[in-house]
């Protein structure tokens, strides 16, 4: 191996160098075991010693070849000169002619079969044609005869880093490092070991804490310095790195590759191409012996390097935009025995760049198949799986990375998103909140964790959960974007306007306003909850600033908006316009919801315009608007129009239009009957039509109305229910009243009264006390008067009626002092206080 | 028998033929017009020019002869009309409205209206009934029930007048009316608009105008609507420039309850309410248009990034 060769190989050709030392160190420190015990001719030996001394000389001089001739001549002149051995072996080991080390060393074996050093050298061995355990098992053997501090440590901590075996490496030296007795001289060489077993292991805040150490022991150790730089490296402060690797560039070629990693990082990415490019071109013979399969036991470190080089190169040339080169340089890393993890990786972040999701996740598949995958590798096939749509492919990646310890912001995140993707809102959501809090300023987690919980808050209202849909969008708003946001905004207003608080959704409504004023559905939510707050007029204002935008908007916004512009209309006072925009609406489909809202509302709006127009007593007009009104309403389901048939009928009632009334009665009296009086379904509209006959204050029609009573009290006194006995009662009662205000009326009056009172249990006052008139009325004077006497407390009337019988037998004063209390308790008497005035003047004082 | 002895035998006959087809009231050839009206305030002298001066119109008008009556009593109108001196007569609303055997309302005196004119208990200065109590009361006899109608017209029944005055007589409203400004009586029943006296009652009594009535159903009947003609052109002197017009008998009937003891009828109260359910009395304004469901779950935003 050359020197340029070595200088190429930091951690392959200096291996050598370093191993060797290392066995020279053991020679010494083996110099106080027991010579063997051989019986050699003593020509022999004193020429084996002499030329094993010549070699030393000659090796010592670098005249390597001839200090091999000498010890092979030293060994042939005495086989047993077991020196002569170790000192072969060594020489051996250094030229990596492992073949040949192996023989030298079991037959120095068998001269002195448990000579430690040659157990060493067979660890060593052990160790460079990959059999790194074997190869510890003779460190471990040998270490009670080795009295060099460190010594059996430094060379199990070489094994292993050659093996590239890092945790174990790292382990075994964090142990030795921590020995009580120190390890002395080799304290130093085996803490740069153990920063670099940390470095490989990307421990980086370890591994800084180490070289700090190291660099405060040796400032101006290259090896140390290459190691900082790695560091920064590794934790991204990519320009110092060049920077260091460009200053041990000057006054060496080793670190190209790390050199090239550092141009890569900062974006010089023809310069690290053409640094790779150099730096494979020169281990040309390497590669291809490697590729070629010339090599039995290659040279690992050196291997991992140009493995390296191959995939740090195919980085490059992808960053370039070079894929299929890069592809093939991720190959040329996988045959020179690159980690396949990271090549898998690699290709497949390739694939996955040009959005070749499948193909990715091909190739990430027997990856995925170890024991253990890199996180890295299970990131990305949960990324490529949810781009190619395998979703149980995701879920499975996602749990198993999931499963992992000291997951990263950015694991939390994927996973969060994978399970979002696969509808997992739940799982997802404390994943994303957890990276979240890790990593507050990334817009990506925000923006995803802001999704699951408006999906999670979409679901909660679907289940009618409004009130934790509400807490799950108000925490939104502690996220930094959310003052940038209307979406959430025009939610919350939606949701409390659900939840009937309009005042809070006016408030989220016109925030969302505020940020955007063209914004047609927080325009919306603005004026729906204006209209809920009962001002209608802003509410107008709203929507008509929402109809004049011609930004696309939702068609069931649109038809919503149209409805409630004309309740606000409606509201406002403006039925005229509320008729025309509802009947501007399409009716769609009659059984829908909406379509019977729309009819509900059109009624209404007739119902209302009806009642302004009785108000302003245009009847015509009324009458034909009532008229309309009731025929919207045959579309209506039969307990809803029969509902609204009687607001009409009542509102025509209460407005004394009893012609409108009546009409009404006549076409939809049956209906009106079930809906006012259920138990009297057929008679219900009847009755009202006879109390109306009355309430008309036709002549004709009272005595009509009088009839039709006392038949309807034919037709419901034998019930047994409750209301049409009191019904038929009351309906007797009405038609006595009337006829006790006609002239011979009492006897009717008289007759249909004691039937009404048999009717009920309790008699009520009022049908007592007209008893009482009627019997007057029929001569009954007495028994009238008493009974009269009896009610004055509950009827006021019967205060004036018995004022009246005393006037009529000649006691004014009497009737004076009854009419004037009967006055004081406001009863309605006929031409009462004209009566009371004349009386005053002629009987007051 | 010659020719000149038989015509004179047909005069007679032919003569004897034509009497005996004339009417009776042509027969007798005056036709009597009688007057009782107190309330007008006529003096005797004005009474009889008044009547006078109708009878000569009528006679123009019926082309047969007519007599003006004047009565100072009711009495003697019933005695002359039993002894078919007066066929018809002009009756005060008191009288006219109390009394019976009236055949036909012809006319009645536009002078006071259609409606009549509103009496009262009037005294000379402003006073109460407690002030006045005991003291002399001037009744014209404007009817022989004049004073029930003041008791049950106008004190509805309340007191007996006997107990409030002492009540005197008079033959017409102006002698009346001018004993209690003489001081002679304290009030006076007098039309409200009496010159000089003041309402001692917070009461009046709407009378209705004097009417011309038939009272005679021998008068015949073709005369009837010439008469009510003659009387509905007629334009008087002093009481009746206004002359007639046509009139309703019932007026006069339902004044007529005035003077019969005022009886209040008992009032029924009206019936309970109708047993409705609660709630369906709306008041037009609680009909309010309803406002289309929100469906959250719908309407939710697209999930859009922040």
């Amino acid at each position: 191996m050359t020197a340029a060769r070595r200088r190429d190989r930091p951690w392959g050709g200096a291996w050598a160098l370093r191993v060797g030392a290392a066995l020279c160190l053991l020679a010494g420190a083996l110099a106080s075991t027991p010579p063997a015990r051989a019986q050699r001719s003593q020509y022999a030996e004193e020429e084996s010693n002499r030329r094993l001394k010549r070699a030393v000389e000659l090796f010592q001089k670098g005249r390597e070849r001839d200090a091999e001739e000498q010890l092979k001549k030293a060994i042939s002149d005495w086989p047993k000169n077991v020196d002569a051995i170790k000192k072969y072996a060594a020489l051996l080991l250094k030229r990596r002619r492992l073949p040949e080390t192996a023989a030298l060393l079991r037959r120095g074996l068998e001269h002195n079969p448990r000579d430690p050093q040659l157990e060493a050298y067979l660890g060593v061995y052990y160790c460079w044609v990959g059999e790194a355990t074997e190869g510890l098992a003779r460190f471990k053997q040998v270490e009670p005869y080795i009295k060099k501090r460190g010594a059996v440590q430094f060379l199990a901590a070489e094994c292993l880093l050659y093996d590239g075996n890092w945790p174990l490496a790292a382990q075994t030296l964090r142990q030795s490092l921590a020995a009580p007795q120190g390890l002395g001289a080799l304290e130093l060489p085996l803490r740069l070991r153990y920063a670099v077993a940390l470095l490989k292991q990307y421990e980086l805040g370890a591994a800084g804490a180490q070289l700090a150490l190291l660099t405060r022991q040796a400032p101006k150790n290259r090896q140390i310095a290459a190691l900082r730089a790695e560091l920064q490296l590794r934790r991204g402060d990519c320009r110092r790195a060049l920077k260091a690797y460009e200053e041990l560039g000057r006054k060496s070629r080793a670190y190209r590759v790390e050199l090239g990693e550092a141009q890569l990082c900062v974006g010089q990415r023809q310069q690290a191409l053409a640094t790779f490019d150099g730096y494979l071109a020169a281990q040309r013979q390497q590669v291809d012996a490697q590729l070629g399969g010339r090599v039995r036991y290659p040279d690992r470190p050196l291997l991992r390097q140009l493995a390296r080089a191959a995939l740090v190169r195919g980085q490059a040339l992808r960053a370039l935009g070079r894929y299929e080169a890069a592809l093939a340089s991720y190959e040329l890393a996988g045959r020179l025995g690159g980690d396949p993890g990271e090549v898998d990786l690699a290709v497949a972040e390739l694939h996955f760049a040009r959005g070749r999701y499948r193909e990715s996740l091909a190739r990430l598949g027997p990856a995925l198949q170890r024991a253990v995958p890199p996180h890295a590798l299970l990131r990305l096939a949960i990324r490529a799986a949810l781009r190619a749509g395998d979703k149980p492919a995701a879920r499975q990646n996602a749990e198993r990375l999931l499963g992992r310890t000291g997951l990263a912001a950015e694991d939390n995140f994927l996973v969060g998103v994978a399970f979002k993707a696969l509808g997992s809102f739940e799982r997802a959501a404390p994943l994303l909140e957890r990276a979240f809090k890790a990593a507050p300023k990334t817009r990506a987690i925000e923006r995803e964790l802001a999704q699951v919980w408006q999906i999670q808050a979409r679901q909660d209202a679907q289940d009618g959960e409004l009130v934790l849909a509400i807490a799950r969008l108000e925490r939104l708003q502690a996220l930094p974007s959310y003052g940038t946001w209307s979406p959430v905004d025009e939610d919350l207003a939606l949701l409390q306007l659900q939840q009937g608080a309009p005042a809070q959704a006016l408030g989220h409504a016109l925030a969302a306003l505020r940020r955007q004023r063209s914004d047609r559905r927080a325009l919306w939510l603005a004026g729906r909850a204006q209209l809920a707050l009962g001002r209608p007029l802003e509410a107008l204002k709203l929507y008509g600033e929402y109809s004049k935008l011609t930004t696309a908007s939702s068609p069931a916004i649109d038809a919503l908006v149209r409805q409630e512009a004309a309740v606000a209309l409606a509201r406002a006072g403006d039925l005229a316009g509320a008729t025309s925009r509802l009947a501007r609406i399409e009716l769609g489909d009659p059984t829908t919801p909406r379509a019977a809202l729309l009819q509900r509302n059109r009624v209404r709006v007739a119902l209302l315009s009806a009642a302004k127009l009785l108000a302003q007593k245009r009847t015509a007009q009324t009458a034909a608007q009532l008229e309309r009104a009731a025929a919207n309403s045959r579309v209506l389901p039969e307990p809803e129009r029969a509902a609204l048939l009687s607001r009409i009928f009542f509102a025509a009632l209460q407005a004394r239009r009893w012609v409108e009334a009546r009409a009404l009665v006549a076409s939809q009296g049956t209906l009106l009957g079930q809906a006012l009086l259920e138990p009297l379904r057929p008679a219900g509209g009847a009755l009202l039509a006879a109390l109306l006959d009355c309430q008309a204050a036709e002549p004709a029609r009272k005595s009509e109305g009088g009839r039709k009573l006392v038949e309807l009290a034919k037709l419901l006194a034998p019930s047994e229910a409750q209301l049409a006995r009191q019904t038929a009662a009351l309906a007797l009662h009405q038609a006595a009243f009337l006829e006790l205000g006609q002239r011979r009326g009492a006897a009717n009056a008289l007759r249909w009264l004691t039937e009404a009172g048999r009717l009920q249990a309790n008699v009520p006052p009022a049908l007592k006390h007209n008893l009482a008139v009627a019997g007057y009325q029929q001569g009954r004077t007495a028994a009238a008067v008493t009974a009269l006497e009896g009610l004055t407390e509950i009827v006021p009337l019967a205060l004036c009626n018995l004022a009246a019988h005393e006037q009529n037998v000649g006691q004014p004063e009497q009737a004076h002092e009854l009419f004037s209390a009967c006055r004081r308790r406001g009863a309605q008497y006929p031409k009462l206080d004209a009566i009371i005035e004349l009386q005053d003047y002629l009987f007051g004082s | 028998m010659s020719v000149v002895h038989l015509s004179g035998r047909l005069f007679i006959l032919a003569s004897a033929l034509l009497l005996s087809a004339l009417p009776a009231s042509a027969r007798t050839a005056k036709l009597g017009v009688g007057l009782f009206a107190p309330e007008l305030g006529l003096t005797p002298y004005e009474q009889f020019d008044e009547i006078d001066r109708l009878a000569r119109h009528l006679a123009t008008e019926l082309g047969t002869p007519v007599v003006g009556r004047s009565y100072k009593v009711p009495r003697d109108l019933g005695a002359d009309l039993r002894a078919n001196r007066v066929q018809l007569a002009l009756i005060g609303g008191f009288h006219l409205s109390s009394m019976s055997g009236v055949v036909k309302l012809l006319a009645v005196a536009a002078g006071g209206g259609a409606e009549g004119s509103r009496w009262s208990l009037m005294a000379a200065q402003q006073t109460n009934l407690r002030a006045v109590r005991g003291q002399v009361l001037q009744l014209p006899n404007v009817s022989p029930a004049v004073a029930d109608f003041v008791e049950h017209g106008l004190l509805e029944s309340n007191i007996s007048l006997l107990k409030l005055f002492k009540v005197a007589s008079s033959p017409g409203l102006f002698s009346a009316v001018e004993a209690v400004r003489l001081g002679a009586a304290v009030a006076v029943l007098a039309p409200v608009d009496t010159k000089g006296l003041v309402p001692l009652l917070p009461r009046t009594l709407r009378v209705p105008p004097p009417g011309v009535v038939l009272l005679s159903s021998d008068l015949a009947p073709e005369l009837v609507e010439p008469l009510t003609r003659a009387l509905l052109s007629y334009r008087g002197g002093k009481s009746l420039a206004s002359g007639f017009v046509t009139g309703e008998l019932r007026t006069y009937q339902g004044f007529a309850a005035a003077r019969r003891r005022q009886r209040l009828a008992l009032v029924p109260v009206a019936p309970e309410a109708l047993p409705l359910r609660q709630g369906q009395w709306l008041a037009p304004q609680t009909v309010a248009l309803e406002l289309p469901e929100l469906t959250v779950a719908d309407l939710f935003a697209t999930v859009r990034p922040p």
